[in-house]
């Protein structure tokens, strides 16, 4: 083996010329790959970090009460004894949390905005608070400075509320300003309650834009809820990967304790409404999903990006493969009397195939090296720099204000190796040309 | 002439003679080209059939809106629901300095807003009816009748228990719950037939009040000039009812949305099942559609709960007659409902043809006042009665949610919503002022008048809650006619702009900007359209990336074999320098035969780019989403292509050809006469 090893890179460093340049080719569609899956990767982590921080928990146990059969409120009733049972059956849990949901009018001195409010304990959300940063004045306030005023921890006091900087600016508040909360109740009530802004924090792409956070209590009163009652637990495991299979338990533990459940959808609790409100039933169901159903909506983001990268690396090989089966037929050509000599002095047929096919092999594996070593700095330049995304639509897209992209190892390794059986695959046909050809034919071709 | 005529042959000659090369290299250019006309051509239609869907149905080919905008105006999608695009106040001088430049043919005023709606309850229906048989003296009639009000008082008692769980006021509750069991006690009753008045009164003013109004409905309205809008828009068609008249209020349902929504749930799901059904889906065997069935057979009630004493019957011995059996109304309806593959077609017809035409299909109907409720934007409630004329689609958007989603509305009526004056108000209201005083005004008005909104206060009809302390409900009591003038001037939001030359919407943009005394910015259709406008923009960034780079690496490869088949004709190309072929002859002769290559290869792959966009414009690629509709302009792309998507396809691949023949090329005229003689090794 090792003199094949030789032979193919005495081969390929002879043709150091076109060699270079299928290395090159090779290289870039590498590099491609590896920036396109870590912006898929990037894309994907945002949603994963923006859905289990800000939106819902690894599994959220909410649901709808209904007074009258065309109501929808996402409201759970009674929630003590639920809390209960959550943490002491919930197998590999970490720990669970509540908050209300609502929607309401942000008003500010000069404009108004609808957002989504969570009403939170603050001595709860560790996580969130852990996952936010503070935004600095300059990303709301024109002509504000870099100090990043503001302390969540203040959304434990009443009547505070946390916003992030694009609702911020739109809305022409700094910390210590004065909101106005307006809600609508489906049964047509409106209430209103003053909030103070007690921090500002940087935005974490389209779903930032939605969400608000202001203290519990001041939910229950802005939507005359009952002090038992939440929106949802949001229950947080210490593997996220077993959310889909701990929900399936949790779905009978809670039949079990004599809980009404509604049929399994995989959406996100905002999609329900209508289906619910047309129901006939009344009372209190639980409603159980994941963390990737309630960010469902945004999952065809990651299937376009992964079916464009896709489409578009299986082009690019084509042509890549095209390449280097002609430089290899040409080669073969170039290399007939060799391979006549080789073939002579008692070299099988198999093996001319392995050398031909190891020198692609070869080519292949020192270009997908450098090229995904090459597209990994790329990507490591691109997080550096912190590029803003210009266009509002692609920021929708990516989910982020900021281009980020993450190289993940795993999928890394797979992009390398695929690459180089492909580089040896394409060839496979020049190789067996090679191998077909007959000692004497091969000795006797002067050209 | 003769040297033209040599190099022509000397470059058929070696495309002949390198056979395997060209038709690697020629494939490869095939195929880039076909991919850019195929592309490009795809983009171009979705974005033509969407300029054409969006501009001829609601944001013209330019939209005009304050300069002071909070926001950039967005007409469709999320971005559109909360957005502060400022006002123009003055609409008329605006509208008519616009109309005078020389390519505007239509400036439309425009407002987009959202309001509310309750829907009517069903003891408002019941009561209303109880008052009319009465009236009309038909008392057994009216004693029919009470048993409906006492279902509906049952139904009503089960939601008390449920409102108890979550509200914060049990005392209220309690006292609610009294009322109810009072109207179901058989001695609430005794006496109807003589003294109706009495017991109708406490139903109307002490249970009516406790009954939670009817469905809550998200109206989103695009209120205009309705003469001038259907005359500027063509793809606007009328499907119900009438265009609401010159000088009246009104609004005009979408099609779509009245179908979606409004429609009695019943018959919402039975169209849903066969919009499935058509689509190729079987109830036996799609899981989906087999839940489906079984959620509208439990919806039969609020089909039964419709129908009274006299068309109960008939709708039973129909129903017995198709299910061939006897039972409870209740029984028969549902088991009418649960339908299947093979009786669905009969029972659709069915429903539709004996049981429809008993019930209410829809909640609102054409010609009902609905009550309109909104907020101004300093948090003021506004509600105001409006007719429902009729209702409308946009040819070609019939099947898409995100343009199905907005009503047309007058403009007096969202003026009266949003909380400017009319003229008239404006000088009553100084009249009051000037007689009651400026100092007499009340806490709210002078709250109302700090943001600029000097409306008439009613009243506040409804509880406070703890926190309510700037909400004040204003009911407009806005005439049903007005001037037709008062479309003309005042108060929009924004305009959309209709050009004899929509290709000339840059230079009118432009223009725009020079004006800037109408304190007013424009922006085109596309961006107008919103996020999904914007989306075209995302899907050409991501085909022109995808361009370059597959370009980028065909040009690598195509270099590549060009260098190695020049590699193979040195010997070659030195006996032509020995004989006396310059430099440049080579280099000539080598580009040469690229763009011959180039020609025939571009020729072929534009020419199967087009043959696969003309076989897709004969088949139609069908939207599977909604987004994909709005893209579309309709249920199925039809994408054509012309010439300029064919000469750039061509022009690319000669671009890229060329400059990976600039090496080899290079490479070639560098080859020393003697190499020839030194022959091969």
């Amino acid at each position: 083996m090792g003199i094949f090893f030789r032979i193919a890179l005495r081969n390929l460093l002879q043709a150091r010329r076109r060699s270079l340049f299928l290395m090159t080719a090779v290289g870039i569609v590498t590099a491609l790959l590896v920036l396109l899956n870590s912006l898929s990767a990037g894309v994907s982590s945002n949603m994963v970090k923006a859905a289990t921080t800000v939106s819902a928990g690894h599994i959220n146990v909410a649901g709808f009460h209904k007074t009258k059969p065309s109501d929808s409120s996402p409201i759970v009733t009674n929630m003590g004894p639920l809390k209960k049972i959550l943490e002491e059956e919930t197998p590999g849990l970490d720990y669970v949390i509540d908050r209300h949901r609502g929607w309401a009018k942000i008003v500010s001195e000069t404009a108004s905005m609808q957002a989504g409010l969570y009403g939170i304990e603050a001595s709860q959300e560790a996580a969130l608070f852990g996952s936010l940063q503070l935004a600095a004045e300059r990303e709301y306030v024109e002509g504000g400075g870099d100090a990043t005023p503001g302390d969540v921890l203040a959304l434990s006091e009443s009547g505070t509320v946390m916003l992030f900087a694009g609702q911020a600016k739109r809305l022409g508040v700094r910390v210590g300003d004065v909101v106005t909360i307006r809600a609508e109740s489906p049964g047509g009530r409106t209430n209103t309650a003053d909030l103070r802004v007690v921090a500002v924090m940087r935005d974490i792409g389209l779903l930032s834009s939605w969400s608000a956070f202001m203290p519990k209590q001041d939910v229950l009163k802005l939507y005359q809820l009952a002090e038992n009652t939440t929106g949802g637990f949001m229950v947080y495991l210490k593997d996220i990967d077993d959310a889909q299979e701990v929900m399936g338990t949790l779905r009978g533990v809670l039949a079990g304790h004599g809980y009404t459940l509604m049929d399994y959808r995989p959406e996100p609790f905002f999609f329900k409404f209508e289906q619910v409100a047309g129901e006939e039933w009344t009372g209190q169901r639980l409603d159980l999903t994941t963390w990737q159903d309630e960010v469902s909506f945004l999952m065809w983001i990651l299937t376009a990006l992964d079916t464009v990268s896709f489409s578009l690396i299986a082009i690019l090989f084509a042509i890549i493969a095209i390449g280097i089966a002609n430089t290899l037929i040409i080669s073969v050509r170039e290399r007939t009397r060799e391979i006549g000599t080789l073939r002579a002095i008692g070299m099988g047929r198999r093996q001319v195939l392995v050398m031909f096919l190891l020198e692609a092999v070869i080519l292949g594996a020192v270009a997908t090296l450098v090229g995904a070593v090459v597209g990994g700095l790329v990507a490591a330049l691109v997080n550096a720099a912190e590029i803003e995304v210009p266009v509002f639509a692609l920021r929708a897209i990516l989910l982020s204000d900021v281009i980020r992209l993450k190289v993940e190892v795993g999928r890394t390794v797979i992009s390398v190796v695929v690459l180089t059986v492909f580089t040896g695959l394409s060839a496979l046909w020049p190789a067996m040309r090679g191998a077909r050809l007959q000692p004497v034919e091969a000795l006797q071709s002067i050209e | 002439m003769d040297r033209v005529k040599m190099l022509v042959l000397l470059a058929l000659r070696t495309m002949v003679s390198h056979r395997v090369k060209n038709a690697i290299v020629g494939s490869i250019m095939v195929f880039g080209t076909m991919l850019v006309v195929v592309g490009t051509s795809l983009l171009d239609s979705v974005e033509a059939s969407m300029r054409e869907s969006v501009t001829s149905s609601v944001t013209g080919h330019a939209q005009v809106f304050s300069a002071q905008a909070k926001d950039a105006l967005s007409m469709f999608g999320p971005m559109s629901m909360s957005q502060d695009v400022g006002e123009i106040e003055n609409s008329g001088d605006v509208a008519r300095r616009l109309s005078q430049m020389e390519n505007v043919e239509a400036v439309v005023p425009m407002a987009l807003g959202n309001a509310v709606s309750f829907g009517k309850g069903e003891l408002d229906r019941v009561l209303f009816e109880l008052r009319e048989l009465v009236r009309a003296g038909d008392l057994d009639g009216a004693a029919r009748k009470k048993d409906h009000v006492q279902a509906i008082a049952r139904l009503m008692l089960q939601e008390n228990k449920n409102s108890a769980e979550i509200s914060t006021d049990p005392e209220k509750i309690e006292e609610e719950r009294q009322i109810i069991l009072k109207v179901l006690m058989p001695e609430f009753w005794v006496g109807f037939e003589r003294n109706p008045t009495e017991i109708l009164d406490f139903l109307d003013m002490k249970l009516a009040p406790i009954s939670t109004e009817g469905r809550l409905i998200y109206v989103r309205y695009l209120a205009t000039d309705p003469g001038q809008f259907t005359g500027a828009f063509d793809r606007f068609r009328m499907v119900d009812g009438e265009m609401i008249p010159q000088g009246k209020r009104g609004l005009l349902f979408s099609k779509r949305f009245f179908e979606r929504q409004v429609k009695n749930k019943v018959a919402r799901e039975l169209d849903a099942i066969k919009t499935e059904i058509e689509r190729g889906s079987t109830i036996s065997e799609d899981e989906v559609l087999k839940n489906r069935v079984d959620r509208m057979a439990r919806l039969s009630a609020s089909v039964v709960y419709q129908l009274d004493a006299v068309e109960m019957p008939q709708v039973v011995s129909g129903l017995e007659r198709e299910l061939g059996k006897t039972g409870p109304v209740e029984t028969l309806m549902e088991d009418f409902l649960r339908v299947e593959d093979s009786n669905f077609a009969r029972r659709y017809a069915y429903f539709y043809a004996s049981v429809a035409p008993f019930i209410d299909l829809y909640d609102i109907k054409v010609g009902d006042e609905i009550v309109l409720q909104s907020f101004t934007k300093s948090g003021y409630a506004k509600s105001v009665k409006v007719k429902v004329w009729g209702t409308f689609n946009f040819e070609g958007l019939e099947s898409s949610d995100l343009a199905g989603n907005t009503h047309l509305m007058d403009l007096v009526t969202f003026r009266a919503l949003y909380g400017k004056m009319t003229a008239e108000q404006r000088d009553e209201l100084s009249a009051i002022k000037a007689e009651a005083g400026v100092k007499a005004v009340l806490a709210e008005d002078a709250e109302a008048a700090l943001f600029g909104e000097e409306a008439e206060i009613e009243g506040d009809r409804r509880e406070a809650g703890e926190l309510q302390d700037l909400v004040v409900e204003t009911s407009e009591e806005a005439g049903d006619t007005y001037d037709v003038a008062e479309l003309k001037d005042g108060l929009v939001l924004h305009m959309a702009v209709i050009l004899r030359d929509p290709t000339r919407a840059g230079e009118f943009l432009e223009a725009l900007k020079g004006m800037s005394e109408l304190g007013v910015q424009g922006i085109d259709w596309q961006a107008a359209s919103g996020l999904v406008g914007q989306f075209i923009l995302v899907i050409r960034l991501v085909l022109y990336t995808a361009i370059f780079v597959i370009f980028l690496v065909a040009l690598v490869i195509i270099n590549n074999s060009m260098v190695m088949a020049t590699m193979e004709r040195i010997p070659e190309i030195g006996t032509m320098r020995a004989i006396g072929a310059q430099k440049s002859t080579i280099m000539l002769m080598t580009l040469l035969e690229t763009t011959a290559l180039c020609l025939g290869a571009g020729t072929l792959g534009a020419g199967l780019g087009a043959g696969v966009i003309a076989w897709l414009g004969v088949v139609g690629i069908p939207a599977s989403n909604d987004v994909m509709v709005f893209l579309f302009g309709g249920p199925a792309l039809h994408p054509t292509f012309d010439l300029g998507n064919l000469i750039f396809g061509g022009a690319i691949i000669l671009f890229v050809s060329l400059v990976s023949t600039m090496y080899p090329a290079m490479v070639a005229t560098r080859v020393q006469p003697v190499v020839a003689m030194r022959g091969k090794d």
